[in-house]
């Protein structure tokens, strides 16, 4: 881990790991591959932020931030596109496989 | 995060995740996901390739552990246990909660070398077709 040792400052520049390890798990569950992609690019941008600005890279430490910052938002965005899909095919899903043998003798119906 | 925001998003994260907990329950006990015909959605990722990801199995899981199945609900995917419990740490971690926990267990918690090691391995080894790994593949 790149946690800093025990005196020295602390990084300034948040890795937003907590967050993108949940949306990257969660992503998984819902839609699969799509989202969990830019949570993986997220993760790996995060995880350098603290070792960069322990080493002294400052510059570096807030553009990884900036960049795990951004990719998180999109591995979000897609969990949340994600849960849509699932709700949406859910109740589309749902109404042919509750009502399907109705709807077929409605349509016989119809064509009589 | 301040500690009153951090609360109030707490909160908010809290009554979400306990209606979609609620929801899901709900949906579970009337549905089960392995008949066929389900309106419960697969996975597109198997759908496409044949091949398992990470979270395949995770609905039946649910399923069987809502229906008290834990036998069932290990055999089809033996990460929703740990997920049950690691995501919820993460989420107060996130808001910038301290775990009262051993720092080794928080470091890994945020680590991205376990969670990236650990999805992709899980990912490439429940794909493999001879035991132990077979184990690993819903069902």
């Amino acid at each position: 881990m790149n946690q800093p040792s025990a005196g020295a400052p602390a990084s300034p520049y948040p890795n937003y790991l907590a967050w993108s390890i949940t949306v990257t798990v969660l992503t998984f569950c819902l839609c699969c591959m799509v989202g969990s992609i830019p949570g993986i690019v997220a993760i790996v941008y995060g995880s350098q932020v603290n070792g960069k600005f322990a080493s002294g890279d400052e510059a570096g430490a807030r553009r990884a931030s900036e960049n795990a910052k951004i990719w998180t938002w999109v591995c979000t965005g897609l969990a949340v596109l994600g849960l849509i899909w699932m709700i949406v095919s859910f109740f589309i899903n749902g109404a042919s496989f509750l009502y399907g043998d109705a709807l077929q003798e409605f349509q016989r119906m119809q064509t009589r | 995060m301040k500690p009153g925001s951090r609360h109030l998003a707490l909160a908010a994260t809290a009554a979400a995740s306990s209606a979609a907990a609620a929801a899901g329950v709900w949906v579970l006990r009337r549905f089960d996901p392995s008949v066929a015909g389900s309106p419960l959605p697969g996975c597109l990722f198997y759908e496409f390739t044949g091949l398992y990801c990470p979270g395949c199995g995770m609905t039946r899981a649910l399923h069987a552990l809502v229906h008290g199945d834990l036998a069932q609900m290990m055999a089809m995917n033996p990460l929703l246990p740990l997920l049950m419990i690691a995501v919820p740490l993460l989420v107060l971690q996130g808001f910038g909660y301290r775990l009262p926990l051993p720092k080794a267990v928080v470091a890994t918690l945020i680590s991205a070398k376990f969670w990236i090691g650990l999805l992709l391995g899980f990912w490439l080894l429940r794909n493999l077709p001879w035991w132990p790994f077979a184990w690993l593949a819903p069902g």
